[in-house]
């Protein structure tokens, strides 16, 4: 069999293009020395510049892959002048720099090299193809063509006899179509960078409550150290998982229980401290809290300290606002087999959730399990966590069930049912939406916080725009435009009443401009004075 | 393309190996071998060669037009002895295209050239015909002052301001008619002086060349040309084989200009006549220079469909359209063909008639460039509403001459091959008056800088707009004459007219252009300003007070209660005139008017006095803000408050970006030996060898990535020559304190380390 080893001398060439496609490569100057004796009988493929991967003459020897073959051909080569061994990512970089590869190809490229998970591979196929590219280029292309009229009016309009005031008025309603396309994009619910990151689920709960055995059940690995011993998991320990085709992160945390005060049992020391610390800031991180509760303890009257801190932490966290939704929560009632039958099991997990309603508003599910059985547990339960994950990944629903149809798929041993504000696990995710009943192989999501970072600042920079450029001077002020005034700089214009003047608003425009280019690569200023220079008639 | 590049014998060097560049180098090696014959043609003149010289000078300046009197008066007045050689003396400062000074990006470059000291702000004050203030409606860091200047007067003002300089037994200026036809190198390959075609020879050892249009220079009417700089003047010859001998590249450019009429031929009363503007606005910050003349209107018409119509019908006899000049010129300056034939929707275009002055009834018919036979013309020019019976005094022409991009010198505007050359102006690719003034005071403070082996200047890119065109001009290559433009600067809302002089007149007192006089008047405005922010910011007003009830009637919002005057200024569509009509401006302190004492005492600014870096003279700020003096400080004034958010915001980038932008590339860095960057940037880097990362970063086929590679490969340089420096401190220090000027001799690292100036950004 022939194996494939790709060694690539790259052939110097100058910019300066003939004017008619080479159909031969160049001739490579004799190998000093020349051979003795025949190397190989390998296959070679000439890729002609400017259509190969990196938009350079590119030659692909693919030889026998025995070591001696091998070795023999690299050394062969290395006696060539100018020839070396590619550095790491260096075919890419290049393609990158030739322009054949933008950035978020590159990036489509690495995910697509580091995929696990089928939804992971189709979206970096999708990304690798050029859908963000096509969509930023897109983006950028109407923010040079704005950038240049705002720049044609400026420097060009009085000289040249622009129709300045309509010119710049004509870019508000562009500028925020542009913006509102933008916005949708930024509401995709972050599902492609949890395709590309994976969904990630913490596990929170009191001490003892099962949370590591529940995580060695879903992974079917003991993963984390179980014992019997309160406050064994002190650091979180994270599992990778593929659920339902999606990548996800599960990650156990240490228990939560009572600082100081009495009654029960209270932390121990700094290490148990800290500990909880990042078991908050782990689920607090996390799409999905899966919080563990000891049925047993919470079908007993009378509360307990420990279940209370951890359900205090689990308010906290599921009442994080600021910006980012709030976690999914699945409330996990273990060690049902220690209850009376299912009526009780029915009882804690509704008081499970009418505990969770008064905390948050967050939409949340609830399922009793038992994880000692061997039996049904487990399964139900990622059962229960791959919809959950479908859903924040922006996939349809494993079999077309709905969320209420959960239960009844899992009732032999749990029993669930879903509370919430109608925050959206039934809904379709807004990617699939968008991209026209494609789902995610079509749309082109964001899947790096990069890419939502720059766009965030691009919509910034175009609300400023809009705010400054959209009042018109209301009828007392241009009324009013008075005597007062009448030395006033500006006051003959009614510009002057827009919350920005043109530059300063033209800044704004290239401002967004910078932010799109970030994504995919730099826009020098020459890009816009060739708009300005093909689209407005300008000059003395 | 325009700037058709002919590669000379010297160029190229380190690719030279290899057989797949001297294979594709084959395809322009006709010209290149024939260009390099007559380069060898030329032998380098050597010192030993001159047999006599008449005279020697720190610096000598070649062409007297905006770059070359700009440079000699900043060298003489910094003490150089200067000598000022020209092809024609009564052609000094000469306005051969449009008599105007000015207009967007252009009047900033004049704004910061007269806060350096400069000229040509002053001379564009004195002999203004008509001002206008553009884009007024359109923010402050777009505003432009345009003036149409008297052609004749403007000439006679420079040639006054020389004679004056090159008056008295203590003068450094010398100023003498001649065609310099050949540079004289020492044996280290440095500029020694020059001859000039009839045998005068002058040593020097910095030598500045401002030959415009002049270097191979031909003008072209329709079909004929002729060898000419300017129409009816003889082009220079000798010193374009000179630079081809000493290895530099050329290339070409063109550019034209529009025919003048005869004023007393037109009828002005179909015409749109557009008055000067009366306001208080100045090229120089020079108070002594405002003083107001009589002005003269220009008048607007447009063309026809009976113009359009000719012109399609002649477009063949056109050099451009007719195939038989390929050169294209500025796309900012089209001829009127061009505007006929690109935008065909459109059925008329401004015609702009301006005065050329008040001595000569020639009027310069802006808009209508053209490169038609002078028939043709006459019948487009008859066309025109108003212009039915005008007489054409001088045809439109165009010109297309040598320049040398400038790719091939520092931004100090020191040649790389060649220590001690200098070049400004057209010859580097522009166009414009002011951007040559402004490279001509640049280039002749450093010959004088490098005449007195001192440090070099280098405005960086965001100090200024000479400083944005500086660094375009030696990083980027042109596809035009090079034109400023408020759109080329990333920190259009720093780089302000209003503002030059405080970033840039405390360098200019630096380096000895600006007088006591003017410092104490900048000191003073400065201290103005000042206080006029803070006691804006702390005297407050009611929102029933009448300001209060202005801004709620014109803003729709009402003030808090507790508001400054900042915030009152700070809403859209309140100005400083408003608080002025409202009385709450500033007043002197006698008038005790309502301003409150906010200020603890003006010694806030006084900080960087001393070493000219920046703020105010220390001087001022009684308890209450003395009055602003003029609508320039005002607007100033008004604009720090209303967009201080986006003016803090750009100062933050440029901070951001200056330490790494500002890393310097050694010019001894040998791109083919660093692995990893791509083999066009290689050549390209080791063809332009930028100063600085961010130039390297700016040039057209370097990208992130090479980037990267070169900052790795620099700072591990620098590591390393850190950690060699401390094995042999000793040595080192010895070396440094006996290198002279010239020490390096091989290196080409002459220019030394250029000082940085920082802009002095407001905030």
């Amino acid at each position: 069999m022939r194996h494939r080893r790709r060694a690539t001398a790259r052939l110097r060439r100058r910019r300066r293009r003939l004017p008619t496609r080479r159909r031969h490569p160049p001739p490579l100057p004799p190998p000093t020395p020349p051979p003795a004796d025949l190397l190989d009988r390998p296959l070679v493929l000439w890729f002609p510049a400017p259509a190969s991967f990196t938009g350079e003459d590119v030659v692909e020897l693919h030889v026998h892959g025995s070591a001696a073959v091998t070795a023999a051909v690299t050394a062969a080569l290395a006696a060539l002048p100018a020839t070396r061994p590619a550095g790491r990512g260096e075919f890419t970089r290049r393609a990158l720099a030739g322009g054949r590869l933008d950035l978020t190809e590159v990036e489509g490229l690495a995910d697509l090299l580091a995929a696990d998970t089928p939804t992971q591979r189709r979206a970096a196929l999708a990304q690798l193809g050029g859908t963000l590219r096509r969509l930023y280029a897109r983006w950028r292309g109407e923010l040079t063509a704005l950038s240049a009229t705002a720049e044609a009016v400026l420097d060009f309009g009085e000289e040249g006899g622009l129709a300045d005031a309509a010119l710049y008025a004509g870019l508000v309603p562009r500028v925020a179509a542009l913006r509102a396309e933008m916005v949708g994009h930024l509401a995709d619910g972050r599902v492609g960078e949890r395709v590309r990151g994976g969904v990630g689920v913490a596990v929170l709960g009191a001490p003892n409550a099962g949370k590591s055995t529940l995580v060695n059940a879903l992974a079917r690995r003991p993963a984390a150290i179980v014992s019997g011993e309160a406050g064994t998991t002190r650091d979180v320990v994270a599992v990778p998982l593929e659920v339902g085709g999606v990548s996800v992160t599960v990650r156990d945390t240490a228990g939560v229980r009572r600082d100081g005060g009495e009654g029960g049992s209270a932390v121990v020391g700094g290490v148990e401290r800290e500990g909880i610390r990042r078991a908050r800031a782990a689920a607090a991180a996390a799409d999905v809290v899966v919080f563990v509760l000891d049925a047993a303890v919470a079908a007993g009257k009378g509360g307990d300290p420990d279940a209370d801190a951890a359900w205090a932490a689990l308010a906290d966290v599921a009442a994080e606002g600021g910006g980012t939704p709030p976690p999914h929560v699945l409330l996990v009632a273990n060690k049902a087999d220690l209850l009376d039958g299912p009526a009780a099991a029915a009882a804690v997990v509704d008081a499970a959730l009418t505990r969770f309603a008064a905390l948050s508003p967050a939409p949340a599910a609830a399922v009793a399990v038992s994880l000692t059985a061997g039996g049904g547990g487990a399964t139900a339960l990622l059962r229960f966590l791959e919809g959950a994950v479908r859903f924040l990944a922006g996939q349809p629903p494993a079999g077309g069930e709905g969320w209420g149809d959960v239960d009844a798929a899992a009732a032999s041993t749990t029993t669930a049912s879903w509370v919430g504000g109608g925050g959206g696990w039934g809904a379709p995710a807004p990617a699939t939406t968008s991209g026209g009943g494609g789902g995610m192989r079509e749309a082109a999501v964001i899947t790096r916080a990069r890419h939502r970072r720059h766009v965030t600042a691009a919509v910034a920079a175009l609300d400023a725009f809009l705010a400054g450029r959209s009042r018109r001077p209301t009828a007392a002020s241009a009324a009013a435009d008075d005597a007062v005034a009448a030395e006033s700089v500006a006051a003959d214009e009614a510009d002057c009443a827009y919350g920005l003047p043109m530059d300063v608003a033209a800044e704004e425009l290239r401002t967004a401009s910078r932010a799109v280019a970030e994504i995919t690569g730099a826009v020098p200023v020459e890009a816009v004075l060739d708009v300005v220079f093909r689209e407005f008639c300008i000059g003395k | 393309m325009a700037a058709t590049a002919a590669t000379s014998a010297g160029g190229g060097g380190a690719e030279a190996a290899d057989p797949a560049a001297a294979e594709a180098a084959s395809a322009a090696s006709a010209a290149a071998a024939a260009a390099s014959a007559a380069a060898k043609a030329k032998p380098v003149l050597r010192v030993a060669d001159v047999p006599h010289w008449e005279s020697t000078y720190d610096v000598i300046v070649v062409g007297a037009g905006h770059a070359g009197i700009e440079a000699a008066m900043a060298a003489s007045r910094r003490g150089a002895r200067t000598l000022l050689l020209t092809l024609n003396l009564d052609r000094v400062a000469w306005q051969p295209c449009n008599p105007a000074v000015g207009g967007p990006a252009k009047s900033t470059l004049v704004h910061e050239v007269d806060a350096l000291g400069g000229l040509i702000g002053r001379l564009a004050d004195r002999t203004y015909l008509q001002r206008r203030v553009l884009n007024r409606s359109k923010g402050p860091a777009v505003w432009a002052l345009r003036a149409q200047t008297d052609k004749r007067e403007y000439a006679a003002a420079a040639r006054g301001v020389l004679d004056a300089a090159a008056a008295g037994p203590g003068s450094t200026l010398d100023v003498r008619e001649g065609m310099v036809d050949d540079l004289v190198l020492d044996g280290a390959d440095a500029v020694a002086g020059v001859t000039t075609h009839f045998g005068g020879a002058f040593r020097a050892p910095t030598v500045v060349l401002t030959t415009g249009t002049f270097l191979g220079g031909t003008i072209w009417v329709g079909a004929k040309s002729l060898p000419a700089g300017r129409a009816g003047e003889m082009a220079a010859f000798g010193l374009t084989e000179t630079l081809g001998a000493l290895g530099f590249e050329t290339g070409r450019l063109k550019t034209g200009t529009p025919a003048r009429v005869d004023s007393r031929s037109v009828d002005y009363s179909v015409m749109v006549p557009q008055p000067s503007d009366e306001d208080d606005h100045w090229f120089s910050f020079d108070a002594a220079e405002w003083n107001r003349r009589p002005t003269l209107p220009c008048h607007l018409t447009r063309t026809t469909a009976a113009t359009h119509q000719i012109i399609r019908d002649n477009l063949h006899l056109t050099p451009k359209y007719g195939g038989f000049m390929t050169s294209a010129g500025p796309r900012y300056c089209p001829s009127v063909e061009d505007k006929v034939v690109r935008f065909a929707g459109r059925d008329s275009h401004q015609i702009f008639l301006e005065p050329e002055g008040r001595t000569t009834p020639e009027l310069y018919v802006q808009g209508f460039s053209t490169a038609m036979p002078e028939h043709v013309q006459l019948a487009m020019l008859h066309s025109l509403p108003g212009m039915e019976a005008c007489k054409m005094v001088r045809p439109a022409y165009s010109v297309d001459y040598d320049y040398l991009p400038a790719t091939q010198l520092s931004r100090t505007l020191q040649t790389k091959r060649v220590a001690g050359l200098f070049l400004a102006g057209q010859v580097c690719g522009t166009t414009g008056y002011e951007e040559a003034a402004a490279q001509g005071w640049v280039a002749g403070v450093n010959a004088s800088l490098a005449a007195a082996g001192e440090p070099l200047l280098a405005l960086p890119r965001e100090s200024s707009f000479i400083g944005t065109m500086l660094d375009d001009l030696t990083t980027k290559d042109l596809r035009e004459p090079y034109r400023v433009l408020t759109s080329r600067s990333e920190y259009r809302l720093l780089l302000r007219a209003d503002n030059a002089d405080e970033r840039l007149t405390p360098l200019g007192r630096s380096l000895g252009l600006v007088d006591d006089r003017l410092w104490a008047a900048y000191a003073a405005k400065q201290a103005r300003i000042a206080a006029e922010v803070r006691r804006l910011g702390g005297t407050h007003v009611a929102p029933d007070s009448p300001a209060g009830r202005l801004v709620a009637d014109r803003t729709g919002a009402p003030l808090r209660s507790g508001a400054s005057l900042t915030d009152v200024l700070r809403r859209p569509g309140m100005h400083y005139a408003h608080l002025e009509g409202l009385g709450l401006t500033s007043v002197p302190a006698a008038d005790g008017g309502p301003a409150t004492a906010t200020a603890a005492g003006g010694d806030a600014d006084g900080g960087g006095s001393t070493t000219a870096g920046a703020g105010a003279g220390a001087a001022a700020a009684a308890a209450t803000a003395p009055a602003l003096a003029t609508a320039y400080e005002k607007e100033r004034v008004e604009t720090e408050i209303k967009y201080a958010g986006y003016i803090t915001r750009q100062a933050e980038d440029v901070a951001r970006v200056r330490a790494q932008a500002e890393l310097a590339l050694p010019p001894t860095l040998d791109y083919g030996a660093i692995p990893g960057l791509r083999t066009e940037a290689r050549e390209k880097l080791g063809r332009v060898r930028p100063e600085t990362l961010g130039q390297a970063g700016r040039m057209a086929g370097v990208n992130p990535a090479d980037v990267a590679v070169l900052l790795v490969t620099v700072e591990r340089q620098r590591r390393r020559a850190a950690h060699a420096v401390r094995a042999a401190a000793k040595e080192a220090d010895r070396v440094a304190a006996g290198g002279g000027r010239r020490g390096g001799g091989g290196g080409g690292g002459e220019d030394g380390a250029p000082v940085a100036v920082a802009p002095s950004a407001a905030a």
